[in-house]
């Protein structure tokens, strides 16, 4: 198995088990790393409609899809 | 790999085999890369370098082909990997001629103004014979080079000014007339070469030329610029009109006023620039002129560490013999804190540090003292007392408590310094911070939420690859909170990073925790295969070790430190330490310390196989690259009652301990290894006593060392380990023939060579079998044939490449080089002896081939060489403490001085050289060697050696008209030699002569014999002393 999917499958359990806010933070570090990649956004979008979710942590999903973000971490 | 610049770009591989770079961009990416050698270049920088302000839209994509190609020439990934935003070339810097060129400037201008204008000329000189032509002339139209070119080219010729203008200060104004005369040339505007000029003709007697070439100078500078020449060019035309005494060339150094002195420096070059600490390092340079012990203390990641390493830098300048870094944490056993030492200052014997110290100036570094509190506190009061010149800094959580301590609590970055310390570390990883006023704000209050501690702060700036600022502040904020039940209140500063570093572990996956917990294993770091052989298991693959943890170094959590092939993963003391908790915690510290014990124990089980196998250059270097995980290892096998690892490990590790010259801290390791209860195999049993057996003869303990390797043989034998005998039989051999017993040393010799008869002919049993053939032509007296079989050993050994057999042979085949009358051979042999050695960082044998190459350099005509050879042999085995070497070098100072008309030198050194054959070292260490008769040096002979000694002490006293002193020093070097069977060295034979007519005429004949019977008789420092 590959370290990307490895985080993947990491990133899944964490919003199973309901960590969205853990799963977020990982999130930016795996888009730092690999780049963005909607199936984990989508991933932690579905996890967000299922838990009750703090006003902090919805905003800082924006952010981790925020344009500006993704362009900061635009690097070869 | 080596990358020259300063000439036409060649790179040569790690084989020395020429890489061919084809394409401008290629060639400039690697001269980009290689001028930041082992540190990140950014991307944009790059992009902006090779293509201009204006790239093409698909640049990104290039300048990653680019680095692919660059890898696939160079033959490795390694060299070129992706880090931050940005790329690096991991090689140590020095692998780049630009680097060790101003590195070594640095250190001649060190050694200049430290007082020592040998050194410094000799270093200014190297550093300049690298230049090869015009630097980087293919890209001198290059943007990315303009200010590259200008800066070198610039400090070539100030260096080169300096090495002149020290070369007048030693009074070689004649040599350097014609160098001087080359860059007055060819910089006609430039005034310090021109008066430096000046000066050189003045002291030549050449009044006349000194004023003309002002005058010259005077013109240039009026019609090409309109000016007059500056006022010291001025001054020195007035001094030379009125031959003012202070331009005469300086008297020679008297004897006693600059003694041999060996500066040296193991503080490490800091990585990254310090921020933020000048007031702190002014206060502590100052405080430093008035105590002699000092020790940092604060909590974990305040910068101790950093700020002693700083200071101690810039003490080693002003230091005579330089600063030593003794890093303590990778030790477990306060038993082993004077051998750390030890080991770092290079000296052989830890019980007697202080004794070797002595009146040295030098500073030692303990870094990281907290967990050998106790230790480092009465080692540190010992050294204090018995060493006056020995200054202490320490770093701790606690000061060591002992009298003359000056404890200095580390404060945490100020306001400014923090911010500016977090913008530098966020650049450093590729952040690209867009620094708004909000974001300024934001930063600042992240630095005064960390208290100001710099961990801290490169922990946090690391993220912000990932985070924006505003969310890193909240996160932190968040944590803090959570800590303070909900209150804004700050945490104790200890807390404080212990958050940090929780927030930064958090925030990395699972399988990032796991190679950070098991990385901190390694007390002395590891590089990607031992990382992977150790840390990997079958939910960590391999395969996926090297980018986990270059995750870890983008993270601030694991540094990569250059080295000479790959480089090499370590973390901070702090952080290695909450790694080993966490991996106690997951439950796997026993697991991956047994793993790592392995590992090491599997290292040192190929000793015998390295012995002879074609792995032993690899294999050498590697035992000298682990040493202190191989103690952590070994510490931890013996804590564990692990018989089999600890005896692995010590008994492999014997033999490069015995060629190092670290023979005590070999027998350490060997007596902890044997205390082991548990059961071991007999093989592993067997090779720990071929070990002891080795050391303990070195270290004069012979009582079971035949017993031992007897035993270490029938068991061999029984399992039929050809390797191992082969090991074992040579040190069997060997020891009978040291120590001058030479029937037994021939009957087992006689068994070595039935046992190669028996073994089917490969190269390595080809060039073994000459090797004893040869040392059976020794013991027999047929040095034909001896000479014969070990050239034969030799091309057999270096064609396989066993640099440790190819060491030995070169140097008994100098020997009949030297008795052949080929000195120019000799000197190939023992400097390809002394390469081999040096590149393995061998010590034990260096010294004594050091003095024999100055012995044949001084035959060849070379003395300036010779004189340099004999002086780095001196040092070094003064401070390995191996008397014959000390002796034999002092003995060829004094020849030396002598034919060079440097008689209170020549005195100062036979006299010392003398003191120490009273003493009886050299003989006691040689004698055997001696009763061999083998010998074919004969400086190498102590007695005559001693009685080269004589002959320049006898040379001496007949100018001072001493006639009977004449005459009785050469009645007892005639004496020496007499009882040795050498004949009187050619080198002396001229001078020898002329004294004994000096002393007849003196004497008239008859007075002449009477004297010369009396030294004959006599017992040298009683009857037969001279006194300058």
């Amino acid at each position: 198995m590959t370290r990307r999917q490895r985080q993947l499958d990491e990133l899944r359990c964490l919003c199973d088990d309901g960590a969205i806010g853990h799963a977020i933070d990982l999130a930016y570090e795996h888009f730092a790393e690999f780049g963005p990649d909607d199936g984990i956004a989508n991933l932690i979008a579905d996890a967000m409609e299922h838990t009750a979710v703090a006003s902090d942590i919805r905003r800082r999903f924006d952010e981790l899809l925020s344009p500006h973000q993704q362009s900061n971490r635009d690097q070869p | 790999m080596h990358i020259s610049l300063l000439g036409e770009l060649e790179v040569l591989d790690a084989e020395n085999r020429s890489v061919v770079l084809t394409g401008a961009k290629l060639r400039s990416l690697l001269v980009i890369l290689a001028l930041h050698a082992s540190r990140v270049v950014p991307a944009d920088e790059l992009i902006e370098a090779l293509w201009g302000q204006d790239p093409p839209l698909a640049v990104r994509n290039g300048v990653q082909g680019l680095v692919s190609k660059l890898r696939r020439a160079l033959g490795s990934t390694a060299l070129v990997v992706m880090r931050g935003g940005g790329y690096v070339l991991e090689v140590p810097p020095e692998a780049v001629d630009v680097h060790r060129y101003e590195s070594l400037v640095a250190e001649g201008r060190v050694a200049a103004a430290g007082g020592d204008p040998g050194r410094a000329i000799s270093l200014l000189a190297e550093a300049d014979a690298l230049w090869r032509g015009a630097v980087l002339a293919e890209f001198s139209y290059e943007e990315f080079a303009l200010a590259t070119i200008t800066r070198l080219s610039e400090l070539r010729l100030a260096a080169n000014e300096e090495r002149l203008e020290t070369e007048l200060q030693v009074g070689r104004h004649q040599g350097v007339i014609g160098e001087l005369e080359t860059l007055v040339d060819a910089h006609p505007l430039r005034e310090r070469p021109r008066g430096l000029l000046m000066i050189a003709l003045y002291r030549a007697g050449r009044q006349a030329d000194a004023l003309r070439t002002y005058q010259e100078g005077r013109h240039v500078l009026g019609d090409q610029l309109g000016l007059e020449p500056g006022p010291e060019l001025r001054q020195l035309e007035a001094a030379i009109l009125t031959q003012d005494p202070s331009l005469d060339a300086p008297a020679p150094a008297s004897p006693g006023t600059k003694p041999w002195t060996e500066h040296r420096s193991t503080i490490p070059e800091s990585l990254t620039p310090l921020v933020g600490r000048d007031q702190e390092l002014g206060d502590l340079t100052r405080l430093f002129d008035d105590c002699r012990f000092m020790t940092l203390v604060g909590p974990g990641g305040v910068g101790k560490t950093r700020l002693a390493l700083e200071v101690a830098r810039a003490q080693s300048r002003v230091l005579r013999h330089g600063a030593c870094l003794v890093e303590l944490a990778p030790l477990g056993d306060p038993a082993g804190l004077r051998a750390a030492i030890a080991f770092a200052l290079e000296l052989p014997d830890p019980k007697q540090l202080a004794t070797m110290i002595g009146e040295r100036d030098l500073l030692i570094v303990l870094d990281n003292c907290e967990h050998l509190i106790a230790s480092a506190a009465e080692v540190a009061e010992d050294l204090l007392r018995r060493c006056p010149g020995l200054r202490l800094l320490a770093t701790s959580r606690e000061g060591l408590r002992v009298s003359g301590e000056t404890i200095w609590p580390v404060p945490p970055l100020a306001a400014d310094a923090a911010v500016q310390l977090f913008l530098a570390r966020a650049q450093a990883v590729g952040s690209r911070l867009e620094l708004t006023d909000e974001v300024r704000l934001a930063i600042s209050e992240i630095c005064v939420r960390l208290d100001g501690l710099p961990l801290a702060i490169e922990l946090a700036a690391a993220r912000t690859r990932a985070f924006p600022v505003l969310q890193l502040l909240s996160r932190l904020n968040d944590r803090f909170r959570l800590l303070t039940g909900g209150s804004r209140n700050a945490l104790p500063r200890q807390q404080t990073l212990r958050a940090v570093v929780d927030w930064s572990y958090d925030l990395l996956f699972g399988d990032e925790q796991r190679v950070f917990e098991r990385l901190s294993v390694f007390p002395g770091g590891c590089d990607l295969a031992t990382a992977q052989a150790v840390c990997a298991d079958e939910d960590l693959p391999a395969a996926d070790l090297e980018d986990i943890i270059h995750a870890l170094i983008d993270k601030s959590l694991v540094i990569a430190l250059a080295k000479a092939t790959e480089p090499r993963f370590i973390q901070l003391q702090t952080l290695a330490q909450y790694g080993r908790e966490k991996l106690a915690e997951r439950g796997e510290s026993e697991r991956i310390r047994d793993a790592m014990a392995a590992h090491y124990a599997q290292l040192c089980s190929d000793s015998a196989a390295a012995y002879h196998g074609d792995q032993q250059r690899a294999w050498l270097t590697a035992i000298d690259q682990e040493r202190d995980n191989l103690r952590g290892a070994l510490e931890w096998a013996v804590a564990k009652n692990d018989a089999e690892t600890a005896l692995m490990i010590a008994g492999g590790a014997s033999w490069p301990h015995w060629l190092a010259g670290t023979m005590v801290e070999g027998k350490r390791w060997l007596d902890e290894a044997f205390t082991c209860a548990g059961a071991a195999s007999e093989t592993t049993k067997a090779l720990a006593l071929t070990g002891r057996a080795l050391i303990d003869f070195q270290v004069g303990q012979i009582e079971h060392v035949d017993a031992d390797l007897e035993t270490a043989l029938a068991i061999f034998r029984r399992h039929n380990d050809v390797a191992s005998i082969a090991l074992t039989y040579s040190f069997y051999a060997e020891v009978a023939a040291a120590r001058g017993d030479t029937d037994v040393g021939r009957s087992r010799r006689l068994e070595v060579l039935d046992f190669y008869a028996s073994q089917p002919d490969d190269p390595f049993v080809v060039a073994a079998r000459a090797y004893s053939q040869g040392k059976l032509g020794l013991l027999d007296g047929d040095l034909a044939e001896a000479e014969r079989r070990y050239r034969e050993a030799a091309d057999g050994f270096a064609k396989i490449d066993r640099p440790m057999m190819l060491s030995m042979c070169l140097g008994i085949v100098a020997d009949f080089d030297e008795r052949n009358g080929d000195y120019r051979a000799a000197i190939v042999a023992l400097e390809e002896a002394v390469t081999i050695n040096d590149t393995l960082g061998l010590k034990g044998f260096m010294g004594a081939l050091l003095a024999r190459l100055g012995w044949a350099l001084l035959q060849d005509g070379a003395p300036e060489r010779a004189e340099i050879t004999y002086k780095r042999a001196f040092e070094l085995a003064r401070r390995l403490n191996n008397a014959p070497v000390v002796f034999l070098s002092l003995t060829g100072l004094a020849v030396l001085h002598r034919l060079d008309d440097r008689d209170a030198d020549a005195v100062r050194a036979a006299t010392e050289a003398l003191e120490y054959y009273q003493a009886g070292g050299p003989r006691h260490r040689t004698g055997g060697r001696r009763r061999l008769s083998n010998r074919v040096d004969a400086l190498a002979d102590v007695q005559t050696a001693a009685a080269a000694c004589c002959g320049v002490l006898a040379g001496i006293a007949a100018t001072a008209d001493r006639g009977t002193e004449t005459a009785q020093l050469l009645g007892h070097a005639d004496r020496l030699r007499t009882d040795a069977g050498t004949p009187v060295p050619t080198l002396q034979r001229a001078d020898l002569d002329r004294t004994r007519e000096a002393a007849i005429a003196l004497l008239g004949h008859d007075a002449f014999l009477a004297a010369f019977a009396s030294g004959w008789q006599g017992q040298l420092g009683i009857d037969v002393v001279f006194s300058p």
